[in-house]
């Protein structure tokens, strides 16, 4: 398709789009852009829900607080009593908090105001791993005690002793680098690659119908069907990212409480 | 082999996940620390051999590793 390419005035998108220019407060450290302030949006839209939802809770729900508890008794049921358990009921606010503040910032790069997810850039992604991190470790610590909880983790049973050497350095990256590294990135990558594309298909969809010649014009309208066809599919994974996250914290706590699980 | 066919899954959907991105981990984790060890040994030693026998033995290290967590879950571990 060297037509796209090689055309003066098409512009594919490049990684520019993940860093536009200040909006307000721009050189000092709290400058924000506008994908910080659609993530500052958002935040605060969530948070307000449910604020709202649970305020002045009713035995028998109505309303909001009624939209409030399907929102958390699907984290709860499908999630904390599928891996954790009774004993996950605790860590139901940051589950909840987690799976419904990821969605909503996935979200958002379908969404016609904002059109970027701020989770396409790194830092979100990485804080709340981070978050995770920080979380199961705890918990880890907590439950076990420091020594037994390092024992659980880096010594696995059935192995002969000097073997240990080996898989010892391995386990430990394993679980303190590399499990916060996935989360990071997974979610990092479908939402970065997913909003390329979208800019991809509907700039070029612009651009060919636009300022095309008159018989490039058909792919235009292929571009832009592709486009709403793979919205449709940024839904379905903005969704699925949101779940995995949650999902994976919630396994990372259930090995944290029950190392002998399975 | 024919009740075998009617059991539940041993493990629920997420935990099965875990499984995977932990197998995943384990196997991308295994020869980097190790090449990354051999890495170093390298420079301590002026060689070259160790990186690729580090990442060889940490692969080797890693799938003895999956297989020990994953691979015979019916016996040992309670």
């Amino acid at each position: 398709m060297s037509l796209a390419q090689g055309e003066t005035g098409f512009h594919a998108p490049s990684l520019q789009e993940f860093t536009p220019p200040a909006v307000l407060f721009e050189g000092t450290f709290f400058e924000l852009n506008r994908i910080r302030l659609i993530a500052l949006f958002v935040t605060l839209l969530v948070s307000m829900f449910f604020v709202i939802a649970f305020r002045r809770p009713q035995l028998v729900p109505r309303g909001v607080q009624n939209m409030g508890e399907v929102a958390i008794d699907f984290v709860r049921f499908h999630i904390v009593d599928e891996i954790i358990g009774a004993e996950g009921r605790r860590f139901l606010p940051y589950l909840v908090t987690l799976f419904f503040l990821i969605l909503s910032l996935n979200v958002t790069g379908i969404m016609p105001p904002f059109n970027i997810p701020p989770t396409s850039v790194v830092a979100l992604p990485l804080i709340l791993a981070a978050c995770t991190w920080l979380v199961f470790n705890y918990t880890g610590i907590k439950e076990q005690g420091l020594g037994s909880y390092l024992k659980h983790t880096l010594f696995p049973p059935g192995v002969p002793l000097p073997i240990y050497l080996l898989v010892t350095p391995i386990e430990f990256v394993s679980t303190f680098v590399l499990r916060p590294a996935t989360l990071t990135i997974r979610l990092l990558a479908n939402m970065m690659a997913g909003h390329l594309m979208l800019v991809l298909f509907f700039s070029g969809a612009s651009y060919l119908l636009l300022e095309a010649d008159v018989w490039i014009k058909a792919f235009g309208v292929i571009s832009a069907a592709m486009g709403f066809a793979f919205t449709l599919f940024e839904l379905l994974v903005a969704f699925l990212q949101a779940y995995i996250f949650t999902l994976l914290t919630a396994v990372y706590l259930a090995g944290a409480l029950n190392p002998h699980h399975h | 082999m024919v009740e075998s066919m009617d059991e539940p899954p041993d493990r629920s959907f997420g935990e099965g996940e875990g499984m995977v991105w932990s197998v995943i981990a384990t196997l991308v984790g295994g020869p980097a620390v190790w090449g990354a060890i051999g890495y170093g040994v390298d420079k301590l030693a002026h060689t070259a051999v160790f990186l690729p026998v580090g990442v060889t033995v940490g692969f080797i290290a890693a799938l003895y590793l999956v297989y020990l967590k994953y691979g015979r879950d019916q016996s040992s571990q309670s």
